[in-house]
């Protein structure tokens, strides 16, 4: 796998002045136990993991939480969001210059994973990083390629916040309170 | 939204006088003029991205009926329904019937200054509807029944107390004092409104011509959130949003909420191309995009005011102007405040309706050095004053009194005995000067006379 160690650390410093926490994992085990650690305060049934590919495989041991029923995704989401404490997703690309995560709505996780828990965990395998928007975008010349990737492309910088009461800087105003990225130095 | 844009002189008076919203608006501004400086130091290629990102509005500007039929084939041919308005009426009506047709009783909405600007909660609940904002600041006006005070930060004018009052009076919490708990009720109670809600309204800071999409920058995640959940996403998007495509969209990124926040990116870029996907976990079932004229067509026909178009609402002009910092929001009686509300309220409500605003500045053109995508503000202003001169026409001696003005100004001596005059004549005549604004005891003549000189 063939890591630039210096977009990583941009990206981790950048994250870190996001107030994001950073992870490297160099191996399957490595990734168990820093989640572990992560959601250690949470029951096991208390994490919703995407139902992609590569997060199957590693066989985490989190319940998995997969494809709409036509007529009632929304009150099983609803249902879930009151059990649910810690969304575990992949992420498609990250931006090391910004600290930012691009999560593709087309894969697997939806868009609620990485919105309605109060923490999210995403995954990052560490080719993804790119160093900046530019090197994002340019992967769409055509623009319609952006079409296939999902309903919603959605850019994360850091946790949800606000400032609207004096100023006040407050994480988890509706999104979640915390965000964990743990980079994925193996194959996967 | 109502406009009381009449009475700017009465409002900026009382705002003058009312020490503690003046506080709160000054700090607020100047943080947030900060926040951008630091944000442009780092940027070395900022004033480039300004320069393109003025080329990219003007183009697309011109361009714009083009940009739009590319936009409306490309987002129909991803499932979403494209409706054109003419006015504000019209978008409220479709958004009624639609929401009554579809069985909706409940409405949830994204902040969105183009709603505030066709009074769409008005028209919703007048229709019977319940209508909650999600965003926190517009959460906390709308309990307060207050009209925003700031184009991105809607609650600026309230202290973190009246909050805490306001929850306990409107929501029938305790009495929590911490800006943390308090946003913790606010995330609470509108977390199960995202799922009773069948609708779900946002705006748009772009729509993307090439591909259909819609792009919406956030902070909270109440965006994301209303429009992923209601059955029905409605997108309020002003005729001017349309831009190319993904290349363009870059540049705006780069600088938007930098100039807004200071921060390198909003927390949340959604980039939404259609309602969500048969094989995606969630998502809305249909996806409709109002395109609002309201008269920004009319605008785009006016060569010395259409670079007014371009404007982003980031705030920026907002913070830096000193007439802003001094008044607020409120005193410009409508939606859109500060140097750019200036130059737009009296384009959509009539030049002699708002004739106060333009006429409020100091040119001193602080707004047109932060605007992203160099809006010539002071030019505009210029522009509308002398529409409305020409509109009223002036008397005789206001003629005379700008003529011996000018002839005052040019002439050194004659100048400096004014100034005299001035100092002496405030301490006989009372309210010679607004409340608050006071003469230094040098002018600076003077100073440079006494101090400076060799």
């Amino acid at each position: 796998m063939n890591i630039r160690i210096e977009l990583l650390e941009r990206l981790e410093r950048e994250l870190q002045a996001l107030q994001v926490r950073t992870y490297r994992a160099s191996d399957a085990g490595e990734l168990r136990e820093t989640l572990a650690g992560i959601c250690g305060p949470y029951d096991r049934s208390a994490v919703a993991c995407e139902d992609r590919p590569f997060l199957k495989e590693l066989d985490l041991g989190f319940p998995v939480f997969s494809a709409r029923e036509k007529d009632t995704w929304r009150a099983e989401h609803w249902r879930s969001m009151q059990e649910v404490q810690v969304g575990l997703s992949g992420a498609d690309f990250a931006l090391a210059d910004t600290g930012t995560l691009i999560l593709f709505s087309g894969n697997a996780g939806g868009r609620w994973l990485s919105l309605a828990p109060p923490v999210h965990i995403a995954l990052l395998p560490a080719d993804r990083i790119l160093p900046g928007l530019d090197d994002f975008l340019d992967r769409f010349p055509a623009g319609d390629s952006l079409l296939s990737l999902g309903s919603a492309v959605t850019f994360v910088s850091g946790a949800s916040r606000t400032a609207d009461i004096e100023l006040n800087l407050v994480h988890g105003a509706h999104g979640p309170k915390e965000l964990h990225v743990v980079t994925l130095l193996f194959a996967t | 939204m109502k406009s009381k844009t009449e009475q700017f002189k009465k409002e900026a008076r009382r705002a003058l006088t009312s020490g503690n919203m003046q506080l709160a608006i000054s700090r607020a501004s100047k943080r947030f003029s900060q926040l951008r400086r630091q944000a442009f130091a780092h940027l070395p290629e900022g004033e480039d991205l300004r320069t393109r990102a003025q080329a990219i509005k003007a183009e697309a500007v011109e361009r714009q009926e083009e940009y739009l039929e590319q936009f409306a084939a490309a987002a129909e041919k991803l499932g979403a329904r494209v409706h054109r308005s003419p006015d504000g009426a019209d978008a409220c009506r479709y958004i009624e019937d639609l929401a009554r047709t579809s069985g909706v009783r409940m409405v949830v909405k994204g902040k969105s200054m183009t709603t505030e600007e066709i009074g769409l909660n008005g028209a919703l609940e007048q229709a019977g509807f319940q209508v909650w904002e999600t965003d926190l600041g517009e959460f906390i006006i709308q309990l307060a029944g207050e009209p925003p005070s700031h184009i991105i930060a809607p609650a600026l004018h309230k202290t973190q107390q009246e909050i805490a009052d306001l929850f306990v009076e409107k929501l029938g919490v305790p009495l929590y004092e911490d800006p943390q708990k308090l946003t913790m009720v606010a995330r609470e109670f509108l977390r199960e409104k995202y799922f009773q809600a069948g609708l779900g309204i946002s705006g748009a800071n772009f729509a993307l011509a090439e591909t259909g999409t819609i792009v919406i920058l956030e902070n909270e995640g109440n965006a994301r959130f209303s429009t992923t959940f209601p059955r029905i996403h409605v997108a309020v998007v002003g005729l001017e949003k349309v831009i190319p495509g993904l290349s363009e969209l870059r540049v705006f990124l780069k600088l938007l909420a930098r100039s807004a926040t200071g921060q390198k990116m909003s927390t949340y870029v959604s980039l939404i191309s259609g309602p969500g996907r048969k094989n995606e976990v969630d998502g809305p079932e249909e996806l409709h995009i109002i395109l609002l004229d309201n008269g920004r067509a009319r605008f785009r026909q006016d060569a010395e005011l259409r670079t007014s178009l371009y404007c982003l609402r980031c705030g920026a002009c907002l913070n830096v102007c000193p007439v802003y910092q001094r008044i607020g929001g409120h005193a410009y009686g409508w939606v859109y405040s500060g140097p750019i509300g200036s130059a737009m309220t009296p384009q959509f409500l009539g030049t002699l309706r708002a004739k106060d605003l333009p006429l409020a500045s100091t040119l001193c053109g602080a707004c047109a050095e932060v605007c992203p995508v160099r809006i010539p503000l002071p030019d505009l202003l210029l522009t509308l004053r002398r529409r409305i001169v020409e509109a009223k026409g002036h008397s005789g001696w206001e003629r005379s009194l700008i003529k011996g003005w000018a002839a005052c100004q040019s002439s050194p001596g004659c100048y400096r005995i004014a100034l005299e005059l001035a100092r002496l004549g405030k301490d006989f005549v009372p309210g010679l000067l607004p409340p608050g604004i006071e003469l230094p005891d040098k002018n600076f003549h003077r100073l440079w006379q006494d101090e400076y000189q060799d």
